[in-house]
């Protein structure tokens, strides 16, 4: 399993992880794989609102500061793996676990997950948690490997920060108004001066969100757009990801947001 | 806070009435204490800086011309009605927390810390005090760190794939402290290149005797195919990185540990500088502090859960 979630993680950006995995997997496990990949998935045994609960319980994490982990991480299975003490015993194989996981019933779940996670560690507790609670997703990369397109890049102006993340909310102009279209991490070295700007000009505060006038300039990267009817851009960016700080850009010059494709 | 408290937390800062001197100040004061040369801790403008010793090199590279002391960890100073000493942090080299002692009473300012041994940075002490002020940048059960030497383990292997396939590797770190832990903790898969940010640093503290692996400043010169270059993250993919083309890029911070941070970078590493929670909760057990203030990160999450663990906590505000 420890090995199978390490080909998951490198199958993004390494075509090799997929057939060096296959050739070096035990029979059962390679098979477990195949099926896995080509779409056969366990059918879900728990919510990932149960995961976290249950280990939480198991970790000692009392409601608040599990909403906190939930908040920081956006990831019920996520949460759930990472708040788990470390593991001791013989980790179990790609095969034992979808093993388990079918052979479980609602009721036999908890017990089922907790023995498995007590034998492995964060990223491969991950992804039992994914094929767990239905959430499991992956692609198979495009063969032969395409060249890398690209990505688009846009700036667009901050307007709200979550300083204890730290993430931020980026915005484009539309009729002299900031219409949010991303947030992204802030994961760039002028994080503390941003953090301190930050708190010299907030605007108002809701919670652990800190709105700020729309001022400075960021570059963001993403690889497309999908609509989005519940945005109030009408879209979402598809991996939005921050390239860079633009401090000498002006916030004036931004690019314009093209009014939202009417609703079909 | 009462009126006679040994510190207050002020709009600029940490304050301790009795000696008139800022913890880390945000903005200009006359004296400041500095834990350490990160610029969200040693900001410009101060009248005066005291630091340790080991800190004040990297602290004048990045602030210029101050009037800055140096004082030996564990020295004790007499500063109007307090007497203050610094004690390693094992955050960066050089970091201290500061300990402020009236009477008996003694309070620690943590700065930030690492509990963990890098090898390079002064270890941390846990020093006993009655009131704690403790970081927090990742106080949340969601951060457990991984030993490090695996983590070097796993870089240097991503460094051995990259140079086999003729491609340049640039890892993202922050050019004081991060940068200089990878340099002295990878195991070399050949020769580690510096981008001028983070040659500079090294060089400083290689001159105050810090282990540190040779390095090459990146110029105009042709770089090694089979090279490790270390760059401040914003450079990663930018115009400064086009010459080095084939290359592959990577990241080491803490806040690789969560999967939607990882989805920004090509090839992510979960290394810190910082206490991880059970870190966190251990260095807090050491002081034997009855009463903690968190500061610098999930501030409210974790008082709330200090106060569950019996103590008295606060946040810095």
């Amino acid at each position: 399993m420890i090995r199978f979630a390490a080909m998951l993680a490198a199958l993004p950006r390494d075509c090799n992880a997929l057939p060096i995995y296959l050739q070096s997997a035990p029979e059962a496990d390679r098979d477990a794989c195949l099926a896995l990949l080509s779409g056969q998935r366990p059918k879900r045994i728990a919510s990932s609102a149960s995961l976290t609960h249950w280990a939480a319980e198991i970790a000692c994490i009392p409601d608040d500061l599990l909403a906190a982990c939930l908040a920081a991480s956006g990831d019920r299975a996520e949460v759930a793996a990472l708040i788990l003490p470390a593991p001791t015993g013989t980790p179990p194989t790609l095969a034992e676990c979808l093993h388990a996981l079918t052979s479980a019933t609602k009721i036999t779940a908890h017990a089922s997950l907790v023995t498995l996670w007590q034998r492995l560690p964060p990223d491969a507790r991950l992804i039992l948690n994914r094929l767990a609670s239905g959430s499991f997703r992956a692609t198979i990369p495009a063969e032969p490997p395409a060249p890398a397109e690209n990505p688009r890049t846009i700036l667009a102006v901050m307007t709200l920060v979550s300083a204890a993340v730290p993430e931020i909310t980026v915005a484009l102009w539309h009729d002299g108004l900031p219409i949010p279209i991303a947030r992204v991490p802030l994961t760039l070295p002028e994080t503390p001066e941003i953090l301190a700007w930050t708190r010299a000009h907030a605007v108002q505060r809701f919670g652990p969100v800190t709105q700020v006038p729309p001022e400075l300039v960021f570059a963001i990267a993403y690889d497309g757009t999908k609509p989005n009817r519940r945005r109030k851009s009408g879209l979402d960016l598809i991996s939005p990801r921050l390239t860079g700080f633009r401090p000498g850009a002006s916030a004036a010059t931004l690019d314009q947001l093209a009014p939202p494709a009417p609703a079909a | 806070m009462t009126r006679d408290a040994l510190l207050t937390f002020t709009p600029k800062g940490i304050y301790c009435p009795d000696g008139d001197f800022y913890i880390d100040p945000q903005r200009a004061v006359d004296r400041a204490l500095v834990t350490h040369g990160h610029s969200d801790h040693a900001c410009r403008g101060h009248a005066s800086y005291l630091c340790s010793h080991a800190a004040l090199p990297v602290i004048r590279h990045r602030l210029g011309r101050i009037s800055a002391e140096g004082i030996g960890y564990g020295e004790p100073r007499q500063i109007g009605g307090v007497s203050v000493s610094l004690h390693p942090a094992g955050h960066v080299p050089g970091s201290a927390q500061i300990r402020v002692e009236r009477g008996g009473e003694v309070w620690v300012v943590s700065g930030d810390y690492k509990v963990v041994a890098d090898g390079l940075s002064e270890a941390f002490a846990p020093v006993r005090c009655h009131t704690f002020i403790t970081e927090c940048t990742f106080g949340l059960p969601l951060f457990q760190w991984r030993p490090e030497a695996q983590v070097l383990g796993d870089i240097a292997d991503w460094w051995a794939k990259n140079a086999a396939q003729g491609r340049i590797s640039i890892l993202g770190a922050y050019s004081f402290g991060k940068a200089q832990r990878l340099i002295h903790g990878i195991a070399p898969q050949g020769p580690i290149y510096a981008h001028p940010a983070v040659q500079d640093v090294t060089d400083i503290l290689r001159t105050q005797g810090y282990p540190l692996t040779e390095t090459h400043r990146v110029t105009d010169a042709p770089v090694p195919r089979n090279a490790l270059v270390i760059a401040p993250p914003n450079v990663l993919n930018s115009d400064w990185a086009h010459p080095l083309t084939p290359y592959a890029t990577g990241f080491a911070s803490g806040w690789m540990a969560l999967a939607a941070r990882r989805k920004a970078v090509e090839a992510a590493f979960t290394l810190s500088d910082h206490a991880d929670w059970p870190g966190l909760n251990a260095a807090i057990r050491a002081t034997g502090a009855e009463r903690v203030f968190a500061t610098h990160g999930y501030t409210a999450a974790f008082r709330n859960w200090l106060e569950l663990q019996g103590y008295d906590a606060g946040i810095v505000e």
